[in-house]
């Protein structure tokens, strides 16, 4: 589609400029809206975001390496190393690991200044797929996280990306996510004030998306992900954020 | 002492948040990166312990170094693409 444009000579990725953007307008809802029904410094939740966004930079980018590896290994001798692992650190995060990496930022900083973690994730964790859904946007940009061959209502077609297949219809997995996202987040709004006070928004929020990335990665035709078993990486984890989203949910639901 | 300290990270952060605007435009977006981020921990850091003008300009330029070079350096952040792209180049 689109994946830079030029300001001022310098070549900037659409994927990354719009991402950009979503952590601007999460992070305004985030400290406008639900920081409302928390006793917390707006000062200290714009600190613990970007703890967090380097936590997820950092996180999403290491689970992008360690999937990796099988493919660096198995061809080790016919491809340019320095410039591989260059090209590795200049694109390709998985969001997972990102997600890992973010609350663990969140609770560093929670722990270093003292101040509730829990409070902090339950501002921060409705707009994480708000931010995420922009996020598949960007993607759509770039031409990464592509769909598989589709000839269907709604198949997008690529000609100048370099990362998903010129002219072939995709099935239009950006779009389909993106949608997704913005519903979880209307879901968790919506349910926000019933459920204050207690872990079960966060344990929506895993099950919600756990659900919908677990299918949507059957349509993905970005097979170079690892695969394990015929499922992929993020499917497994999926599965893991799966059970523990209901157990949270359901241990939270209990104690009330 | 404890303020001298928090001064201190309130000059690394500015001075850190200085070197990552400079690296961005002499083409070290990625170290430019790396400093970028430590900048912004000491600056939240110095913000916290002694908030005063410098860390809040230390704070505000490592984000700013931060985010150009990440703007830059990140040329596609595709979920993947980057190997097969990399594979396709050889």
């Amino acid at each position: 589609m689109l994946p830079t444009f030029n300001i001022f000579g310098y070549e900037i990725a659409s994927y990354g400029f719009i991402i950009f953007l979503g952590i601007i307008i999460g992070s305004v809802v985030a400290v406008q809206y639900f920081s409302k029904f928390h006793n917390i410094k707006k000062e200290d939740i714009i600190y613990a975001i970007l703890y967090g966004i380097i936590g997820l930079g950092i996180g999403a980018k290491l689970l992008y390496l360690i999937t990796n590896i099988p493919f660096l290994l198995e061809n080790y001798e016919t491809l340019d190393i320095w410039n591989t692992l260059m090209q590795m650190l200049k694109g390709g995060f998985v969001f997972y690991g990102g997600l890992i990496g973010g609350i663990l930022g969140v609770f560093i900083y929670s722990k270093q200044f003292k101040i509730s973690f829990k409070d902090l994730l339950l501002i921060l964790v409705p707009v994480i797929p708000l931010v995420h859904g922009i996020g598949r946007i960007g993607c759509l940009f770039a031409g990464c996280c592509y769909g598989m061959e589709y000839h269907g209502f709604g198949a997008i077609t690529f000609h100048n990306s370099n990362l998903a297949p010129n002219g072939i219809p995709l099935f239009p997995t950006q779009i389909i996510e993106a949608i997704c996202l913005f519903i979880i987040f209307i879901v968790l709004l919506v349910t926000y004030k019933k459920f204050l006070g207690t872990y079960e928004t966060v344990g929506l929020y895993c099950i919600l998306y756990s659900i919908v990335r677990f299918t949507l990665e059957f349509f993905r035709g970005d097979l170079i992900r690892g695969v394990y078993f015929n499922v992929s990486t993020s499917q497994w984890i999926s599965i893991a954020i799966f059970i523990v989203g209901i157990a949270i949910f359901v241990y939270e639901h209990k104690k009330r | 002492m404890e303020e001298k300290k928090s001064n201190g990270f309130a000059v690394a952060s500015l001075v850190l948040g200085i070197v990552a605007i400079v690296f961005n435009f002499i083409g070290l977006s990625i170290v430019g990166l790396i400093l970028g981020i430590v900048g912004i921990v000491l600056g939240v850091m110095a913000k916290k312990r002694n908030p005063n003008g410098m860390a809040t300009a230390g704070l505000v330029l490592s984000i700013i170094g931060t985010v150009l070079c990440a703007l830059i350096f990140i040329a596609c952040a595709a979920c993947v693409g980057a190997v097969g792209s990399a594979a396709s180049m050889m």
